[in-house]
């Protein structure tokens, strides 16, 4: 057991590695540096930046110098907490993110709960009740999840809201929360309004949830301890919900890691079209406004946090399945 | 015991079909026989032959689309205090109370797959506790305390530690027994053994048939032991009946079946047995023709187009009944009746 | 196994739907009636003209021409239809000039109008910001959207054939090499690094370059999937015994790999690249949708629906949502379609 989260988290160190490298090298890949924009900016306000001082400055940042050199300094900042500066914002980038990266994770979990509390129930009564009505009935839903975007769904959602209902059913507070300091009213306020965006993001990964969950149940009904457990008396719900659920609940499990980058993915879009001030619609005002700086921090961010993620549902699946904690086959 | 005639189980014309997209699978056709308390009743087979259905009909838990469609099973129950009352399982609601007490405390059932008939993910502790607790109202730590005996009565070394183990620690024999143990835990006095050693290796089937044995004299059970291999049960049945197709065709005891048998099936049953005196480098002999398709099935007796004996526009026509042909023995052939 | 995959109605119906698409790729410029570039900014945003099928007690379908007149209000130019005036709608009308399957010159399209331009009176389904016809824009956008994922697949398909293949075959360190790096790019968030890469690309690329550099980060993140299913295949196939007895008798790796394993999973590797199809065709919506994938004068499902960001211009003209719907059936179409494929593959399946 030990074994496994030891090479659970070498995974994550590395894929936090990697995901850094690729960040930096978004950072990169814009013609011009950070001195360019910078005397671009200068321009802008009217004062001039003059070679000499544009070299002093290259020489400051260490811009001069090779990729990875310059790769390690960025490391050594962000090891110091130093994320860098927002440029349109000109201010310290972490300053700029703030409470967005926190509202995205709430989100994020929002929806993976969601998929959990919807496909478990869902995907098990579809392997019982298998060429029933209800079982039709929710593949097509389920196919219907699967076949509209996200941001699809939260459009027309969004259209039909405002046009029968005149509600613009965006945004994550009401009016009156949006800029006040944290409180339990705050708190509550968010609460109520995460169901929509839950479901919008969650759609997508529950239909996919429903038709793993009943695979893989209808597999383990037709299994011989089954059967056993049956003919020692048990009920027909104690049966079913007892054994072959619990048994198809890992390969259900197991995919639950990769259901949070598709998640935080997802968001980005949905908050854009639901107006959520979450990190989404900052990215994407960063990378348009090409502010190297801040879309290479959130991405980062998101990476990191998806990794995290991963890592929590790593344990616990190996919580819920005896044969990774004793190693057995 | 001292009701030594009467019987504990009496099947009497079980009809069991399945109803697929395809059509009507009679599983089981009409099959009627008996089990006596403390007696084995082996019922033997070609694959296919409905034995297997037959088992899961008594406990009722046929999977769909199968279904009982027809007969009687007829269950004598003590009532406590020398009271009797002879219940009918397929008139139960089988996923009810009732039936499901019979499952487990009357009536056990142990099968062919030693490798899966445990949930890989529970300890095998777990679920022999749960049957105990369901029937009986015990505590928890007696219910271990009872789960561990059973687990030594079959011969497992380590009770105590083995409880807590998961099946995939346990080799293929040790699985078997614990399946036995587990069956066994709550008394019951039918024993249902669906194939139980035929993925096992002959020197562990061995041991098991003996443990079987031992326990049935230890505890008076009745024992209904299903198998296509006739060794087994001339080594284990007091009684045989011998099914086709989902139909008795012979049954008696199992001398009479073994030296006397009258049903051609059984005749060419016992024929195609490898023994050490048969003449060597001579064919073994085999059944001709080959099981049909359950969903194109003879018209008439079923067995007649690859009997020896064929009678043409007798056996084609007609269903044989069983009649008697010897002292307790009933065959059904036109060639007696 | 194609009698397998008939008995699968559904797939069957969502292969003819596929087949549609493919064919309107082809004939875009035909089905289409208005030239797709042409802007009208005083027809921005006309709601869908019905075509009226009855005139006179026969068959002449016709629609209403439109006239321009100030809204004494706003002082802006609005369009309504006129019933006086009636323009007949024709099949195998001329309209604009193209190139038939970029060769022949020809200006007949499937429907147009007989006296008068296209453009300015036939609207199917509305216009949009700029006022150029909904419906011929479609057309085309099927075009850029349907091939943008077959190119898309092929690249994923070749990487993971390849590296699923290399791992699965010869297994050790290749395996647990390639199998790690799968496992890091399926924990990464793939819409973040796709705006990334998107956003990075120099402003000033024509378009050609921007579709294939789109192509290339799509394929670059989508193939883990289907290396992973042939991997697994190649693990299972590996332990069976013909490929042992093809070993016995002498075959090379080469040999063995190609003329015994591929055909037993080619099946397997159809149906999960049919089931790749819709994720890339939602990737460049999305990104396109977001102004970072393809970006105009191209056009996509994803451009079109670029302008119905905007909640209000939405609710007053929603048509500009129809483009989401071509999305909706060919994402499903696909889907079906790859299930049928792989049921009928999976000599296991019911």
């Amino acid at each position: 057991m030990l074994g496994y989260i030891v090479r659970r988290l070498l995974l994550a160190c590395l894929t936090v590695w990697a995901i850094s490298v690729l960040s930096f090298t978004i950072i990169q890949l814009p013609p011009g540096d950070y001195v360019t924009s910078y005397i671009a900016q200068m321009a802008a306000s009217g004062s001039l930046v003059s070679q000499e001082e544009a070299q002093n400055l290259r020489l400051l940042y260490g811009l001069d110098q090779p990729m990875y050199v310059q790769y390690l300094k960025w490391m050594g900042l962000i090891a110091q907490g130093n994320f860098g500066m927002a440029m349109e914002w000109g201010r310290p980038v972490l300053d700029v993110i703030g409470d967005r990266i926190w509202l995205t994770v709430a989100v994020s979990v929002a929806a993976i709960i969601f998929t959990w509390v919807v496909a478990l129930p869902i995907g098990i009564y579809s392997a019982v009740r298998q060429y029933s009505l209800g079982d039709y009935v929710f593949t097509f839903v389920g196919f219907i999840g699967l076949a509209i975007p996200g941001f699809m769904l939260a459009l027309i959602l969004m259209y039909f809201g405002f046009v029968l209902f005149n509600a613009n059913i965006g945004g994550l507070f009401s009016p009156e929360y949006l800029e006040a300091p944290w409180s339990i009213g705050k708190l509550w306020d968010l609460i109520k309004h995460l169901p929509l965006p839950a479901l919008i993001l969650g759609l997508a990964g529950t239909a996919q949830m429903i038709r793993i969950m009943r695979a893989n149940l209808l597999d383990e009904l037709r299994k011989p301890y089954v059967v056993a457990a049956r003919a020692r008396g048990l009920s027909e719900t104690r049966v079913i919900l007892k054994y072959p659920v619990r048994v198809a609940l890992n390969p259900f499990a197991s995919t639950i890691g990769y259901l949070f980058p598709y998640v935080v993915s997802g968001s980005i879009i949905v908050s854009l079209v639901l107006s959520l001030p979450t990190v989404g619609p900052m990215l994407l005002k960063a990378l348009i406004a090409q502010d190297m700086f801040l879309a290479g921090t959130i991405i980062l961010l998101l990476g990191v946090m998806t990794v995290i993620g991963t890592l929590i549902s790593d344990l616990i699946l190996m919580w819920i399945d005896p044969r990774i904690r004793l190693g057995g086959k | 015991m001292e009701n030594g005639r009467r019987p504990i189980l009496a099947v009497r014309d079980l009809k069991t079909y399945f109803f697929t997209d395809e059509g009507v699978v009679k599983a089981v056709d009409g099959a009627s026989f008996e089990v006596k308390p403390g007696q084995t009743l082996g019922i033997v087979g070609e694959s296919g032959c409905g034995k297997s259905v037959a088992a899961r009909s008594i406990l009722r838990i046929v999977e769909r689309p199968g279904k009982i469609v027809a007969g009687e099973v007829l269950l004598r129950r003590g009532l406590g205090g020398g009271q009797e009352e002879e219940v009918d399982l397929t008139r139960l609601d089988a996923d009810g109370r009732e039936m499901r007490y019979i499952r487990g405390a009357e009536i056990a059932l142990v099968f062919q797959e030693p490798m899966t008939s445990f949930s890989p993910v529970h300890t095998i502790g777990d679920q022999m506790m749960e049957a105990i607790r369901l029937h009986r109202k015990v505590s928890k730590q007696e219910a271990r305390a009872r789960a561990v005996e059973m687990l030594r009565q079959v011969g497992i070394s380590r009770a105590e530690a083995r409880v807590d183990e998961y099946s995939y620690q346990l080799s293929g024999g040790l699985r078997q027994r614990a399946m036995i143990a587990a069956a066994l835990s709550c008394d019951p006095k039918i024993l249902i053994a669906d194939e139980p050693t035929t993925a096992l290796d002959v020197t562990t089937q061995a041991q098991i048939l003996d443990l079987m044995r031992q326990l049935q004299e230890q505890n008076g059970m009745a024992v209904m032991l299903i198998t296509h291999n006739l060794g087994v049960i001339a080594e284990m049945a007091d009684e045989v009946v011998v099914m086709y197709l989902g139909r008795v065709v012979e049954k008696g005891r199992v001398d009479a079946i073994f030296h006397n048998p009258r049903h051609p099936y059984t005749q060419a049953l016992l024929r195609s047995i490898p023994s050490i005196e048969s003449t060597p480098r001579v064919r073994l002999p085999t059944i001709t023709g080959s099981i049909p398709h359950p969903y194109n099935r003879p018209v008439g007796c079923p067995f007649h187009p690859r009997c020896p004996s064929f009678i043409p526009g007798k056996c084609d026509h007609g269903e044989p009944e069983l009649v008697p042909v010897g002292e307790g023995q009933d065959a059904g052939c036109f060639l007696y009746g | 196994m194609w009698w397998r995959f008939r008995k699968h109605r559904l797939a069957v119906v969502a292969g003819i739907v596929i087949l549609a698409f493919y064919a309107s790729v082809i004939g875009a410029d035909f089905l289409a009636y208005a030239d797709p570039h042409l802007s009208e900014a005083q027809r921005s945003l006309l709601p869908p003209q019905p075509i009226h099928l009855f005139d006179e007690g026969g068959l002449n379908p016709y629609v209403y021409a439109l006239k321009g007149k100030r809204d004494p209000v706003t002082f802006k130019r609005v369009y309504a239809p006129d019933p006086n005036e009636k323009i007949p709608v024709r099949l195998f009308a001329h309209g604009f000039e193209y190139k038939l399957l970029g060769l022949i010159p020809t200006d007949v399209h499937l429907i147009g109008v007989e006296g008068a331009k296209a453009e300015e009176t036939l609207f199917l389904l509305g216009t949009d910001l700029q006022g150029r016809d909904l419906w011929s824009r479609l057309m085309y956008g099927t075009r850029l959207s349907m091939t943008i994922g077959l190119t898309s697949v092929a690249l994923s398909l070749f990487l993971g054939v390849l590296l699923g293949g290399l791992s699965g075959f010869y297994g050790g360190v290749a395996d647990t090499v390639i199998q790690r790096i799968i496992e890091i790019l399926r924990s990464v968030p793939t819409i973040p690094l796709w705006m990334g890469l998107a956003a990075a690309l120099p402003q000033d690329w024509d378009i050609t370059r921007v579709y294939f550099a789109i192509t290339l980060i799509i394929s670059l993140i989508g193939w883990t999937e289907l290396a992973r299913v042939v991997r697994g295949r190649f693990l299972s196939l590996r332990e069976e015994d013909f490929v042992m007895a093809a070993e016995l008798a002498g075959c090379s790796r080469f040999r063995i790999i190609f003329r015994h394993m591929v055909p037993s999973f080619l099946s397997h590797i159809i149906a999960a690249t049919t089931l790749a199809l819709p994720a890339m065709i939602i990737s460049e919506t999305s990104l396109s949708f977001l102004g970072l994938g393809l970006r105009p004068p191209a056009i996509s499902w994803g451009v079109l629906l670029q302008q119905a960001q905007n909640i209000q211009t939405v609710a007053i003209s929603p048509w500009l949502l129809y483009p989401s719907i071509p999305v909706i059936v060919a994402v499903l179409a696909f889907n079906f379609l790859g299930d049928g494929l792989r049921d009928a593959a999976d000599p296991y399946g019911i």
